[in-house]
């Protein structure tokens, strides 16, 4: 019975189109547009609200603009929809508290690869002589010319 | 009979000789016995055709509207055009396990063929590796996602395959690519796996596991590209790659093969770094499998997921044991993996090599913990969390730009250890190139440290690919006294693989510039229109001329007449079929949009129509220019180009004939 | 010793990574956190529809009140009419039931009522600025907001039989 779980989008039928806002001056557009960027739509499957064409993240991307309207910076906009929506909303996430970790893991990677690769290649400084194309190595020698047959 | 009964009938047929020939392949082969081979693979054979044969059933199910079978029922409609209800054999969940069961078949009947002379020491146990893969499928057909339910009491219409397939030609060749590319990492798997199980690690393996990772590297490239592509074309927003789970999935695999064919080159050159070459192998295999998962399990959020079914814990039972078996395996047989040469210095060909695996390596590793941290988070403390594109972005931008310095520094060094006069004099010319392009570029009022470091990168790349690719037959034409075209196919036909990867770079580099271009440089502009208003993007100006509606029968769509204007104020108009619009299918659960995408070669005019007021006619757009976005897909030629060189066999003991064969190969390439 | 070690470090992130994927399984992907709960209602000040006039959440303190979202091209907003119907009848002394609409048209919203009657208040979200400010997810979606104006909770689903409404309101009736 409840398994009739239903969302905007899985439900039957449309929600008319509905025309978002004018757009504010472009300096203050592009503000909306790149915070819009960084917010996901409540109703869609992962996009942002200035990506999607569902017609719940143009009323989300118009707070977006009442916001910047009311001269709210960057912070206070996206605290709006955390406090909503839950860092759910947040289209990239933050760098602190659990999803730090999703920001250090590939540097920890990279950094442990590199002290690898250290390690398993030669000092470039070890005077050696240039090295060779083919090894000369009786064992590999043996196991070409059977390889050949 | 009916063809439900046919069609299933077919399926067990196959999945018995899968698990026979798995079966019989790896206890034979474990125990030595080589006389078992001819056995193995007739049951291959045998599964090749069952599936192949299912699947016939299946489009001919579909072609002649047969509603008693379940599948039919399910995508199949009377007013579906002809060519959709072949594609619908893909279209939804069951159909595509059973079509990924005839390209599986396929794939381990060209390996078993092609090798069907060899030895018997590692084809049995790879057929049995591959076939064991194999049953899995065959399995998954016959029992959690069966197509072949027969219905007793048929209705006499279906409603037709998913609307988002029918939208773009794109999705006729795109999830076939990318199947190709997934399944074809069996065969690399298989031929890893059986050396390993064999524990004969010497170096004949190689080449066939080098080959047949090539093949679904490319189907896997061109399905991505085109996937792309389709989301570009088709969705409406703007882009063409939304780091979405699916996409990762596709990904994946591919940055682990590209990193297991330059880890190869070390391999043979140096043997070392074994272990890791065969491990890349395993895991891009596996990495098809985990894509698979998240596409069909429905445990992950996706524009691209299939419906929610019950084969996700199969599934997930299977890349358990596939984890397992492989870390086993590479664990009992690693002492037979250890280098048997040190590698030079790390300003050198194979340290570069090294480096460019540790960038790959990172870059699946991003993706993979980015895919899968909101599960964990979820999992573990019960808190949703996303991670989008600003993430992936910020993480991949840096990567990317240590592979395409690499791809040019690469090339450059010697094996071993080199001598740094040598490398200064030959970085002279490729780095003062870079550095003009970049500071042309920032002349001509290009601005931003990354397009510009991006350009310049690649102005260097360039430089030294072609100098590795045209030098060999510059010294011909000197010293042979060739003409350049004969000079140009020898000195290529004696180094196909190196001939061919320097293609590939090239194809490389120009996506790179094209994502850098039309990333940093595009030009965004919305708002409402009123009948017969103008808007600027750019240098270019729309004007909207009217509202225009109409229905198919598959779907009713909205459509925004518009005008184009030129800088140069040449008008383009845009009334018919190119005008941007708003389609509503009877089965989908948002309006779908159509772009009017304007192709340039250096610049696509990009206008989505957001919204519309029939009574007042208007309607609100979002427009976009994006320069040179289009040599993304452009670049597809060049990667198949490259590819087939690299895989053209080699002729041995004969003379190189005077017409060049992969030109003619060109056209018909996929 | 070395390999013990690599062999038992790889085996522990593979359980841990089917472990996840497997705890995903039960989720639905598309559920939206609720972040609300426990948190004071947004006001709104807007036009009626079922009568002339305007409605402001604030005149309703000390009251539990009934919030539904919905929108007339939404069928399972009609499976649930019936019941929220039957409960504004049964709780309306208790209770102030408000139906809004939003991701509609006024127009067809209007047309909606003249057909089918409105048994309690019904308001019009022109811009969904209200449901943004609730942080609605879906429809159709019911709040419930206890008498200090506190959300208590929200239901996500349709309401399909009056025992499913009064088991819900219980908690904002107290």
């Amino acid at each position: 019975m409840i398994a009739l779980v239903l969302s905007l989008v899985l439900a039957q039928g449309y929600a008319p189109l509905r025309q978002g806002q004018d757009p504010l001056d472009s300096v203050r557009e592009q503000r909306v547009q790149a915070v819009g960027k960084k917010l996901r739509c409540a109703v869609c499957q992962g996009v942002s609200i200035a990506d999607s064409p569902a017609s719940m993240a143009r009323a989300q991307l118009d707070k977006v603009r009442e916001l910047v309207a009311e001269g709210k910076n960057d912070q206070e906009i996206f605290d709006y929809f955390v406090e909503r929506y839950g860092e759910w909303a947040l289209m990239e996430p933050k760098k602190s508290g659990i999803t730090l970790g999703l920001w250090l893991a590939p540097v920890l990677v990279l950094v442990l690869g590199v002290l690898l690769i250290i390690s398993s290649t030669k000092k470039p400084a070890a005077p050696v002589a240039a090295a060779t194309e083919e090894p000369a190595d009786d064992y590999l020698a043996k196991v070409r010319a059977d390889l050949e047959k | 009979m009916n063809l439900s009964n046919l069609g299933y009938g077919l399926v067990l047929l196959g999945l018995l000789c899968a698990a026979f020939a798995a079966i019989v392949g790896i206890t034979t082969g474990m125990m030595r016995k080589e006389s078992a081979l001819p056995l193995v693979q007739k049951a291959i054979y045998g599964f090749a055709a069952s599936m192949l044969g299912a699947n016939l059933v299946m489009v001919y199910a579909l072609l002649s509207h047969d509603f008693s079978v379940k599948y039919v029922a399910q995508v199949g409609s009377l007013s579906t055009p002809t060519i959709f209800t072949i594609v619908s054999l893909w279209s939804a969940l069951e159909g595509s396990i059973l079509f990924w069961g005839a390209i599986m078949g396929a794939y381990i009947f060209a390996f078993a063929w092609t090798y069907r002379k060899e030895h018997g020491r590692y084809m049995q146990l790879s057929l049995g590796v591959m076939a064991a893969v194999a049953t899995f499928f065959a399995f998954l057909i016959a029992g959690p996602a069966n197509p072949w339910t027969h219905i007793a009491n048929p209705l006499a219409d279906g409603p037709g395959p998913n609307p988002l397939l029918q939208n773009h030609v794109l999705m006729i060749i795109h999830p076939p690519m990318l199947y190709l590319g997934y399944v074809g990492m069996t065969i690399p798997f298989g031929i890893a796996a059986g050396a390993l199980l064999r524990g004969e690690l010497g170096d004949a393996w190689l080449v066939p596991l080098r080959k047949w990772t090539l093949v679904p590297w490319i189907f896997l490239s061109v399905g991505i590209i085109l996937g792309s592509w389709w989301a570009y074309a088709v969705l409406g927003w703007g882009g063409y790659w939304a780091w979405d789970p699916v996409e990762n999935a596709s990904f994946m695999p591919w940055l682990t093969a590209t990193a297991f064919m330059h880890s190869t080159m070390v391999l043979e050159k140096k043997k070392s770094l074994k272990l890791w070459t065969i491990a890349l192998a395993l895991a891009s295999f596996i990495l098809t499998i985990v894509g698979t998962f998240m596409t069909r399990s429905g445990v992950f959020n996706s524009v691209h997921s299939f419906t929610q079914s019950d084969i996700g814990p199969t599934f997930l039972v299977f890349i358990g044991v596939l984890l397992v078996f492989s870390t086993l395996l590479l664990a009992v047989r690693g002492h037979m993996l250890v280098a048997e040469s040190q590698l030079g210095s790390i300003v050198s060909r194979e340290g570069s090599i090294l480096l460019n695996n540790l960038v790959f390596a990172a870059i699946t590793f991003v993706v993979l913990l980015g895919t899968l941290y909101p599960l964990i988070t979820e999992g573990l403390l019960h808190k949703k969390i996303t991670v989008g594109e600003p993430y992936f972005n910020q993480m991949a931008l840096p990567l990317s730009l240590a592979t395409l310095f690499l791809m040019g520094v690469g090339p450059m060094l010697p094996w071993g250890v080199a001598d740094p006069k040598v490398i200064q004099r030959q970085a002279i010319i490729p780095g003062a190139v870079g550095l003009l392009v970049a500071g042309v570029c920032f002349a001509f009022g290009f601005r931003g440290w990354m397009p510009l470091t991006v350009f310049g990168l690649s102005g260097f790349v360039v430089v030294v690919t072609l100098r590795e690719l045209f030098l060999p037959a510059q010294q011909r034409m000197t010293e042979q006294k060739e003409k350049m075209f004969t000079a140009i196919f020898v000195s290529a036909s004696r180094a196909r693989r190196r001939f061919g990867g320097y293609v590939v770079h090239l194809g490389i580099v120009a996506i790179m510039v094209a994502v850098a271009a039309s990333s940093a440089y595009k030009i965004h502009n919305t708002g409402t229109l009123k009948l017969g208003e103008s808007m600027k993007i750019g240098e270019y100006s729309v004007r909207f001329d009217g509202l225009d509606r109409g229905k198919e029968p598959h779907r009713e769509w909205i459509a925004a007449k518009l005008t184009l204007t030129s800088p140069g104020g040449e008008e383009t108009v845009h009334h018919g079929s190119s005008a941007p619009r708003m389609n509503f299918y009877e089965r989908s659960n948002d309006p779908i949009g159509s772009p009017s995408v304007t192709e340039m070669i250096v610049r696509d005019v990009y206008v989505s129509l957001l919204s519309y007021d029939v009574k007042a006619n208007t309607a609100s757009f979002n427009m976009w220019i994006f320069p040179m976005v289009g040599w993304i897909w452009y670049a597809i030629p060049l990667l198949v180009l490259g590819t087939l060189i690299a895989l053209w066999p080699q002729r041995k003991q004969k003379p190189v004939p005077a017409t060049a064969p992969v030109a003619e190969v060109v056209p018909g390439a996929p | 010793m070395k390999r013990v070690v690599a062999v038992t470090a790889a085996l522990s992130i593979i359980g841990f990574i089917i472990y996840v994927m497997a705890a995903g399984f039960g989720t639905d992907p598309h559920e939206v956190p609720f972040m609300m709960k426990n948190k004071p209602a947004p006001n709104f000040i807007i036009k009626r529809l079922d009568k002339e006039g305007q409605i402001n959440l604030a005149d309703y303190k000390g009251k539990p009140v009934v919030l539904n979202f919905w929108a007339t091209w939404c069928q399972p907003c009609k499976v649930e009419q019936p019941v929220l119907d039957w409960a504004a009848q049964t709780y309306g002394d208790k209770a102030v039931f408000i139906g809004i609409v939003f991701e509609d048209t006024e127009q067809n919203t209007r047309s909606f009522l003249q057909q089918n009657g409105a048994v309690y208040a019904q308001v019009f979200d022109p811009r969904s600025t209200v449901a943004v400010d609730y942080a609605v997810s879906g429809v159709p979606e019911t709040y419930f907001i206890n008498r200090q104006g506190i959300i208590v909770k929200k239901y996500i689903y349709p309401f399909q039989s009056p025992a499913q409404f009064t088991e819900q309101i219980q908690e904002i009736l107290e």
